[in-house]
């Protein structure tokens, strides 16, 4: 891995490479605090790991957003169930 | 190369956990991430990292600031020879200018560096790289006469007050070198501003005459702006602070920013556009001396350059949509003239400018979001 974790600093990187018109910024922020509202209006159900690789790979912060992901997923699908 | 590795290799099991100096973990982390790309590879999600990292991003902001601070080094010591009246050569020129900005430089890292180093210890973190890019940014804004001890208490309170108490790079909501100008210019105006202390050395000397010394801005303000030429004041060879004096250098540096993708284009044109539209517009009316300075010479005097390009594009305190970084730098470049126009006691508009901004941009943000949010929400058709 080419650096250590951060805080995130770089704006404007996911975007760039995500084809959805989402934020994933916010939604990975949202996911971080458990906003259920939040999460679903940025539309994590339009998403799953593999599509924020791309943004995972650019992330000059080094964290792992996959993983993130499938937290925020598996916490919609225990509130839904 | 290999020698290097040797002695962090020869460090290391000092550092780590059960180690005899193992509060410094820290410490030697951070020197081996900057020498060294880190071993540890990825556990889950995807296998392969781009190569920018932190490190890397701010090395680069700290480069782009080098023509700034050699072409601030060389115009310390002009203005000073130029103000005795002697004529010296480049080199001595460049030598006054070293001894009397070198010294500020050294301050400023040796503080914020200690503080950061303490804090990561103290928290158990890597240390974050903000601060390189803070500590280079603090000297650049103060004038050439500043008692180092100011320097150091400044540093201390904005790496304190502005960075850590909100959990440390990335969390801070003003910029951190602005913030050390902001705390200097108000707790200590008589070594932030007047016509003494933009060039080394004059301060010692009440007799001379005393608009020798004004910058261009305080001498806009009587309406002698016509001392200062278009073309002196983009090259950068007047008085003003270390490194805002010379557009020419700053927009070298705003390029590379720019070509490596590191500063965002979208806040520096904005920024520029707004306070030409500004200035423009006060030109229409022209009630005052301030106001009749042309608009394009306005984005050449004091700060405005300088903050355009290094202080409002600063991702942390900016806003963090593509939509609300055209708002946020447009409403920095109308203020920074706004201020500066109506408020002559103040006429370095640009530093409370962007500290104003940098307060609203979570909520320029907020509504960018909530339109992202709504625009979503009218594409969403329920099927009942």
């Amino acid at each position: 891995m080419h650096g250590g974790e951060r805080a995130i600093v770089m704006s404007g990187k996911f975007e760039k490479v995500l084809p959805m018109d989402l934020l994933p910024e916010f939604l990975i922020k949202a996911i971080l605090v458990d906003d259920i509202d939040k999460m679903e209006q940025l539309g994590i159900y339009e998403v799953v790991e593999e599509d924020i690789a791309l943004c995972e790979f650019v992330d000059t912060s080094k964290m792992e957003l996959q993983s993130i992901l499938r937290k925020g997923i598996d916490l919609m699908i225990k509130e839904l169930g | 190369m290999k020698a290097l590795r040797k002695l962090l290799d020869n460090i290391k099991p000092h550092v780590s956990k059960g180690g005899r100096f193992e509060m410094l973990h820290s410490t030697y982390d951070a020197f081996e991430t900057l020498l060294f790309v880190p071993d540890k590879t990825n556990q889950n999600g995807v296998h392969v990292r781009d190569a920018i990292d932190m490190k890397r991003t701010m090395i680069m902001v700290v480069l782009a600031l080098v023509p700034a601070l050699l072409f601030g080094i060389w115009n310390a010591g002009y203005q000073h020879f130029m103000v005795l009246g002697q004529e010296v050569g480049f080199w001595e020129q460049v030598l006054h200018g070293a001894l009397k900005v070198v010294p500020i430089i050294v301050v400023s890292y040796g503080t914020g560096l200690a503080i950061e180093f303490a804090f990561a210890q103290m928290r158990g973190h890597e240390v974050n790289e903000g601060f390189l890019v803070s500590g280079m940014l603090i000297p650049l804004i103060l004038p050439v006469d500043i008692p180092l001890w100011m320097v150091a208490v400044a540093t201390a309170f904005a790496v304190i007050i502005g960075k850590e108490v909100f959990g440390g790079t990335g969390m801070n909501i003003w910029n951190p070198a602005l913030l050390a100008r902001a705390f200097l210019f108000f707790a200590y105006p008589a070594d932030m501003s007047g016509d003494l202390v933009w060039i080394s050395g004059l301060s010692g000397m009440e007799g001379l005459d005393a608009t020798t010394g004004a910058t261009a801005l305080a001498a806009a303000v009587q309406g002698n702006i016509e001392q200062f030429s278009l073309w002196e004041s983009f090259l950068g060879t007047i008085p003003g602070s270390i490194g805002e004096t010379s557009t020419l250098a700053i927009l070298i540096g705003g390029l590379m920013l720019i070509f490596t993708g590191v500063g965002s284009w979208k806040v520096m044109v904005s920024v520029f556009a707004g306070g030409y539209l500004m200035g423009l517009v006060f030109n229409m009316f022209g009630l005052n001396s301030m106001m009749q300075v042309d608009a394009l010479h306005h984005l050449t005097l004091g700060g405005f350059a300088f903050g355009a390009v290094f202080m409002a594009t600063d991702p942390v305190s900016a806003t963090r949509t593509e939509a609300g970084k055209w708002i946020y730098g447009f409403l920095i470049g109308v203020f920074a003239i706004l201020i500066r126009v109506f408020n002559p006691a103040y006429p370095e508009g640009m530093m409370l400018a962007i500290l104003l901004m940098n307060t609203f941009a979570p909520l320029i943000d907020h509504f960018v979001v909530d339109a992202h949010i709504k625009r979503r929400l009218n594409r969403a058709v329920v099927k009942a």
